[in-house]
């Protein structure tokens, strides 16, 4: 070891170690002191309420009898809690072409504000809904139409909905006696195509005059599904579109030989997906002479579904409802009327494969006529859902059917009309449970506010705020327990476009291919 | 060959007239003299020809006994003339003999010459075997020819020595000059040498006419003259200005005099282009001189055709056998192919100084220099055996198994790197451009690292797309190898040489970097050997005094580095100045400053944009990362991060030997030296790595990416440990035995296997992800097909990140390589954030409309779709769904749109306009209106945009209207006009001119030199 000098410093293994120190203590240095080298953290998008909402609806549609109907339209007084301190505008016109004139049939002034239009008898336009500024946020327009007499009676209602591209409905039927029609409804400017898919029982029905509709802007066409897919007795109906954006909805009038058996709207189903919720199967009295049927739609592949019923007792699976087969591209129906006899409830399937589902609703009195009411898979209530009133007489009954089916969930449902708000009901609905609210009216006061609200019903908006631990899944429904036999309706409750995200864009040269 | 012409008959025999011609010869003369007068047989009459010697040459031949006439001539006569006064004055005779004064014949020669002649009657032409004068075995000629080229073609290997092996006698186009020996009647009759060539090829030339005329020309290699070539290898001086031009014109002369009618024509076209070659060769051989004089020397040649008509006219006499007859006597074709390059390898072998070829002699072991020059077909089975070319073939073996993932059709993309453009000339015009079509354009010069691809497309015979692939496949097996070569000087083993070249090669930044897809960084590495070796010899360390030539060359290589990777800058910078410092001399010094100073000249154009945004300086050009990163820490054991890099750990092995390597840095400078390299590129590595940098051309902090850096760090690591290494084992042996000696053979033994566990590791993992090789485009090709048309449409592509939202707007082309540098800065971009921000929010108000002033014409939601955003943008008016390419979804903006857009009052109409290959160019017809009206051009609005509008009334310039915040507008007139749009950077262009002009001149030093060395001489 002659490389050893005298001098400390000299010697190798002194200057290894100080080596080594400076090694450690650089790069200690860099990674104390250092930038953050995290990836940049996710920002939270801002959120702001929307500044325009626009809906549309297929329209009043008189039935077969004399029809007494309305369209309602309100927007929440508050935004999140606050109120807006901006001006806007929110009308209902009816939807023309282009160089005709167009009719406005409701005009709301300030949030909070809500009218009604009441229709004339053979009414048949389809109506749009457009808001903005401080009235866009959670601006909502429905429809009812109530029949009382002849082959057309019973109650339906439907909810306005922003144009899409792809629509879903289980349930509907073409054989006879069931007076199916899809509505599609172009507000845009441009001409949209429509292809539209049907599921039977045996799996695709060929319906080649089903594809490439043109619906021609700011125009409506019916589409007959007895026409297009004729004899099936249960649909799946898988609405595309290939060009533009519109809105879809089926309704159908049902009759048994001369006896109405009931109309409705049927609500948009989800997409397809392995667990649904069908929220809002109302209670139907004992004695009564209804049915409940399920129907299952498989889109692509042969599905095992199992169903299980939420009741206000708590879930269980009805016999032979474990293990329901689906075939591919085909729609299988369960018959759940024994099983829920005397409860409201929600049905909850849940699958190995994407399905999609809904339920059709029969009330009748032994010796009545009755009504049908139509439910689909629906989406959970995320943030506040707003639902203008939109009772055509005194005597419908609005009632929420409300359903936590995994967690703890509430429910705080305010009332608002004429610059007032009140609390209508609070709920607390425990994991896996159904409840049904229902909403009394406000006492009648002097009208105040929309154009055209013109009658005798105090009309009023809701808005249904969810909170708790677990998804919230409801239905807003109307019955009303006629002379000549029961009728109802309802539509699922929707989350409101009250607050839009507003993310930060930033340019980068690489978006979407690499990385 | 049948010869019917008839011979004179034999005359009588008159004996041998010898003509000698001297000029300034006193040099050779004695022994010239001293030969003649010892021949036996000597020739019957020795005539001298003197023409106007300065020196003691009259003298000389005055006293000698054995010239029996001198003839005095000016000074100005040519040798031809020369000779032809000398055969005049001449008594008769049988044969002519002539002789220069630089030749001396043996005492047998003219008795040897005679013998021949007497055998052989049918040769009129005899000359003997030329040897050397100061190298008696050295051979010179056995007969001469003149190859197609011009040149002078012996049949003999350079420095050929005579070993009996031409022996025997040859016929030949022509013989020497000196020593011919001929009869004297045909001398007569062919009118004897051409007086037109006064110097040089008058031998050939009269041989050649001896030939055509049907007699033979023939070598008697038994008589032997030695010869000084004095006048041909410049050792006579003063005679002639230039004597290479003068042999090239006399070259020119007797090819065309004497060359095949038919052919004529096109032999002159043929050797014009190949002296403006040659020409050409001088210049950048830097002989500017040479080339002045032989294009003069050649033009007064070639320039005359009368000349050449009057010497074919004259020839066409005695012609009497056809050219082709004697295609034998003529060097085969391929044979100045070969001779051009063995000089060429010769060249490289033994003249060049820095170039590739030094790195090969500079070892110990000569092997590896003939490993690459000019093997042998013999040798092939020991040149395979060599360990540089084991260890190159293992490492190539190693990535063609690596990147098995990538052999298929498609673009390679992917982590930093972006598609390439097709060919040379689109990444020159992107380097060359004053606008870049990148979003909303830009006008920020490209990166100086699109200059490097722009010279590897071009030497990949244009194709640019093959310079990633090229470049990461053969990369690092490259640059294994140059660290193997240029270590050959440092007095290492094979063994630890190779070691080197396999862990440099498999080095886990290179293999971050391939899988990164960062070809800059790999392109450092392979550059690095040869630069540092280059420096090397710049300041003089290399055992050779400093050369200028090295210095231009390292210049021009670190330039190319950092020009790939800038933030090599600092600790080019800091080693250029600590080198500065440590060298001796102010020559060292001054080159040791140039390597900092060179480069930072070479990359002129691109300071302005350095200037702008000082945080590119330290980016390497790529897609940036923004992910998570690993700890700053990483960096000392070469992790540099990114998409993917080896584990820490890979690096442990390096490091702790490098660190062991401290041990030893006392003993040996060169282990200290390289420590020094280490500690300060891991320094600034680890700087790089603590800095979070936000370019002007990103909205969010990017990670910087210190491979480049760190290659330098793991270099000289990997030198100082094998110089460490050398000569340990030893000294542990002898020493005694206790705790060093197992600590030091774990150290070595994992340095000793990093090499293979990383090989193995890469072959396991394989070169892919993120770099790909596939489809890279989100642009449907309709809407690419679109985008061509004369509106030249765009397409805004929109995908959320991190709550945020990435955009970019995309014209006819998908990006690529040399977008993100050339990208505007998001401080011009915010009005777009706006309006992009806005009709994603779904929130209504969707300003579909400044999309359209944008001309962006459609919106691409890149797959996975956000469904929100699908919402928002369906619910978008103005905005139409109409397909689902792929996963990814796409609206039309209603309204037509383009790039050009004509304004008036409330209308706004599209204008078509020519797609021209400039980027920045438009031309459009602007229709009558009766107002003013504006073009708005959808491009940033930049001072070098000029639009010239041409009437029936004349051309005038638009004035440019501010109007809007960020578009190009121009107020146009009501009248029609066909207006001219186009973009200019003058300033560009001059800083491009200047750096053009910078590299060439360096190119230029660096080339190597021409030959000027007497080759016997040396």
């Amino acid at each position: 070891m002659s490389a050893r000098s005298g001098h400390l410093w000299g010697r190798p293994a002194v200057q290894l170690l100080l080596v080594v120190l400076l090694v450690v203590a650089a790069a200690t240095a860099a990674t104390v002191f250092g930038a953050d080298r995290s990836a940049p953290s996710a920002v939270t998008p801002q959120l702001v309420p929307v500044s325009e909402t626009t809906v549309a609806c297929p329209g009043l549609r008189s039935r077969e009898g004399f029809t007494e109907s309305a369209v309602a339209a309100a927007t929440p007084p508050k935004v999140a809690g606050v109120a807006l301190d901006a001006s806007g505008s929110g009308v209902v016109r009816t939807l023309v072409p282009v160089e005709s004139k167009e009719e406005t049939l409701i005009s709301l002034r300030e949030p909070g504000d809500r009218g009604t239009y009441v229709g004339r008898n053979g009414e048949r336009d389809s109506v749009t809904g457009a808001a903005s500024g401080a009235l866009a946020p959670g601006f909502s327009v429905t429809q009812t139409e109530r029949t009382v007499d002849g082959q057309g009676r019973g109650l339906a209602s439907t909810q306005c909905q922003p144009t899409g591209t792809d629509f879903w409905f289980v349930g509907p039927a073409s054989g006879v006696g069931d007076r199916a029609v899809l509505v599609l409804t172009n507000p845009e400017s441009a001409t949209a195509t429509v292809d539209v898919t049907f599921h039977g029982r045996g799996g695709l029905v060929d319906a080649p005059a089903a594809r490439g509709i043109q619906v021609k802007a700011r125009t409506s066409v019916d589409v007959r599904l007895d026409q297009v897919a004729p004899g099936e007795n249960v649909l799946g109906v898988h609405v595309q579109v290939r060009v533009g954006r519109l809105t879809a909805a089926i309704t159908e009038t049902d009759v048994f030989g001369f006896e109405p058996r009931g109309t409705d709207w049927f609500p948009q189903a989800e997409a397809p997906a392995t667990d649904l919720v069908i929220p809002g199967v109302p209670a139907v009295n004992q004695g009564r002479d209804s049915q409940v049927h399920l129907d299952i739609v498989a889109p692509e592949e042969a599905a095992v579904a199992t169903v299980s019923i939420i009741t206000p007792e708590g879930s269980f699976t009805p016999q032979g409802a474990d293990v329901v087969e689906v075939p591919a591209g085909g729609v299988t129906t369960v018959d759940l009327t024994e099983a829920l006899r005397g409860d409201p409830a929600a049905i909850v399937i849940s699958s190995d494969v994407p399905v999609t589902a809904g339920a059709r609703v029969e009330l009748k009195n032994p010796d009545l006529f009755g009504d049908v009411l139509y439910l689909a898979a629906a989406n959970a209530i995320d943030a506040p859902a707003v639902v203008p009133d939109n009772r055509t007489s005194a005597d419908l009954q609005t009632r929420l059917i409300l359903t936590a089916p995994e967690a703890d969930a509430t429910a705080v449902v305010t009332g608002f009309a004429g610059g007032k708000e009140w609390t209508a009901a609070r709920v607390d609905l425990p994991a896996g449970t159904t409840q049904v609210v229902t909403v009394e009216p406000p006492k009648a006061r002097p009208a105040k506010g929309g154009k055209g609200n013109d009658n005798k019903v105090e009309s009023y908006g809701l808005v249904v705020t969810p909170g708790g631990a677990g998804p919230l899944y409801g239905v807003r429904m109307l019955d009303e327990e006629g002379p000549r036999g029961p009728l109802v309706t309802s539509f699922p409750l929707t989350t409101a476009r009250l607050l839009a995200q507003v993310r930060e864009a930033i340019p980068q040269i690489v978006v979407g291919s690499t990385g | 060959m049948s010869r019917d012409v008839p011979l004179p008959e034999t005359p009588d025999d008159l004996g041998v007239v010898a003509v000698l011609v001297a000029h300034d010869g006193d040099g050779f003369l004695p022994r010239t003299l001293s030969a003649l007068a010892a021949l036996d047989p000597a020739p019957d009459a020795v005539i001298a020809v003197d023409t106007g010697s300065a020196d003691s040459t009259a003298a000389l031949l005055a006293q000698a006994g054995s010239v029996n006439r001198v003839v005095t001539l000016p000074a100005d006569t040519g040798f031809a003339a020369a000779v032809h006064a000398g055969v005049e004055a001449a008594p008769a005779s049988s044969w002519l003999w002539i002789l220069h004064d630089d030749s001396a014949p043996e005492p047998d020669t003219l008795g040897a010459l005679l013998r021949n002649a007497a055998d052989q009657p049918s040769v009129a032409v005899w000359g003997p075997k030329v040897l050397g004068w100061d190298e008696p075995r050295r051979l010179l000629e056995v007969g001469v020819s003149i190859s197609r080229a011009g040149r002078r073609h012996t049949g003999l290997e350079p420095g050929e020595q005579d070993q009996g092996q031409y022996d025997g006698q040859r016929d030949a186009l022509a013989v020497g000059s000196a020593g011919l020996f001929v009869r004297r009647d045909l001398w007569s009759d062919l009118g004897g040498f051409d007086r037109s060539l006064p110097f040089f090829r008058e031998d050939v030339d009269f041989g050649w006419r001896v030939n055509l005329a049907g007699h033979r020309v023939a070598v008697a290699t038994d008589a032997v003259l030695h010869h000084a070539e004095a006048m041909a290898r410049g050792r006579r001086t003063g005679v002639l200005a230039d004597p290479h031009a003068t042999d090239r014109a006399s070259a020119l002369y007797t090819l065309l005099a004497n060359g095949r009618g038919s052919t004529v024509l096109l032999r002159w076209l043929w050797l014009l282009l190949q002296t403006l070659v040659r020409a050409l060769g001088n210049v950048l051989a830097k002989a500017p001189r040479e080339a002045a004089v032989e294009m003069t020397a050649v033009g007064a040649v070639l320039m005359r055709p009368h000349r050449l008509r009057v010497a074919r006219r004259a020839r066409r006499r005695w012609r009497l056998v056809k050219a082709s007859s004697l295609r034998s006597l003529f060097p085969p074709p391929g044979q100045q192919v070969r001779h051009s390059l063995e000089t060429l390898a010769g060249s490289l072998s033994v003249e060049t100084d820095v170039a590739p070829s030094t790195i090969l002699e500079s070892g110990p072991t000569d092997d590896d220099l003939d490993a690459f020059v000019g093997p042998g077909t013999g040798r092939l089975r020991r040149w395979v055996r060599r360990p540089g070319v084991i260890l190159f073939t293992g490492l190539a073996a190693v990535q063609l198994i690596a990147w098995r993932g990538l052999y298929r059709d498609g673009v390679l993309h992917g982590g930093a790197l972006l598609p390439m453009p097709i060919g040379a000339s689109d990444v020159w015009q992107a380097y060359t451009s004053a606008w870049h079509p990148v979003t909303m354009g830009s006008n920020t010069m490209a990166h100086p690292s699109t200059a490097v691809l722009g010279l590897l497309a071009t030497l990949l015979l244009g194709h640019a797309t093959w310079v990633v692939p090229t470049v990461l496949v053969l990369g690092p097996p490259v640059a294994g190898l140059l660290g193997y070569m240029v270590t050959g000087s440092f007095g290492l083993s094979v063994r630890l040489r190779v070691w080197i070249g396999a862990a440099y090669a498999l080095n886990p930044v290179f293999l971050a970097a391939t899988a990164q897809g960062r070809w800059t960084t790999v392109l450092v590495g392979v550059l690095l050997p040869l630069a540092a070796v280059a420096a090397a010899r710049a300041v003089g360390l290399a055992r050779r005094p400093a050369s200028t030539r090295a210095a231009a060359t390292a210049v021009l290589l670190i330039a190319a580095m950092v020009a790939l990777a800038p933030p090599l800058i600092v600790p080019v910078g800091v080693l250029c100045l600590a080198l500065a410092l440590w060298v001796t001399g102010l020559r060292a010094r001054l080159a040791a400053l140039s390597l900092l100073l060179g480069p930072v000249l070479v990359l002129l154009p691109w300071w302005p944009v350095a200037a702008a945004d000082p945080t590119v300086l330290l980016l390497e050009p790529g897609v940036p990362w923004v992910g998570d990163e690993e700890s700053a820490w990483h960096a000392v054991f070469l992790d540099a991060g990114g998409w993917w890099s080896a584990p820490w750990w890979f690096g442990l092995g390096l490091v702790v030997a490098c660190l062991a390597a401290v041990l030893r840095a006392q003993l040996r400078r060169p282990v200290r030296g390289a420590l020094v390299v280490v500690g300060v590129s891991l320094t600034w590595a680890l700087v790089l790595e603590a800095l979070a940098v936000t370019p002007d051309t990103s909205a969010v902090p990017v990670t910087v990416w210190s491979g480049s850096v760190l290659v330098f760090a793991v270099a000289a690591s990997l030198v100082a440990i094998a110089t460490a290494v050398m000569g340990s084992r030893t000294r542990l042996q002898r020493a005694a035995f206790t705790w060093r000696q197992p600590v030091l053979a774990v150290v070595v033994l994992m340095a000793a296997v990093s090499p293979l566990i990383w090989a193995v590791t890469w072959m396991g993992r394989g070169a892919t992800d993120p770099l790909d090789r596939g489809v890279a485009n989100p642009l449907p090709a309709f809407v690419r097909a679109q985008s061509d048309l004369p509106e030249q449409i765009r397409t805004l592509v929109v995908q959320p990140a991190s709550g945020r939202l990435a955009y970019t707007v995309l014209r006819s082309r998908d990006a690529q390589w040399g977008d993100v540098e050339t990208a505007p800065s998001v401080d011009q971009l915010t009005s777009l954030d706006r309006v992009v921000s806005d009709l994603a929010s779904g929130a209504g108000s969707a300003p579909v409309d400044e999309l359209a002033d944008r001309a962006v014409q459609y919106v691409l939601a890149v797959a996975p779709v956000d469904p929100d955003l699908e919402v928002a943008l369906d619910s978008a008016p103005g905005l139409l769904r109409i397909a689902n390419p792929g996963e990814s979804s796409l609206w039309r903006v209603e309204q037509p749109t383009g790039r050009v857009r004509l304004l008036a009052d409330e209308e706004r109409a599209v204008l078509s306009s020519e797609v021209p290959g400039d980027p920045g160019a438009v031309a459009i017809d602007v229709p009558a209106a009766d107002t003013d009206r504006l073009i708005e051009l959808a491009e940033l609005a930049d001072d070098g945009w000029v639009a010239t509008a041409s009437t029936d009334t004349g051309t005038r310039e638009l004035p440019t209207s501010g109007a809007s915040d960020w578009a190009q507008r121009f107020v146009a007139g009501a009248a029609p006009a066909q207006v001219q749009i186009s973009v200019d950077n003058p300033w560009r262009r001059v800083l491009v001119g200047g750096q053009l002009l910078i590299v060439i001149a360096l190119v230029l030093i660096a080339l190597p030199g021409r030959r000027r060395v007497d080759e016997e001489a040396v």
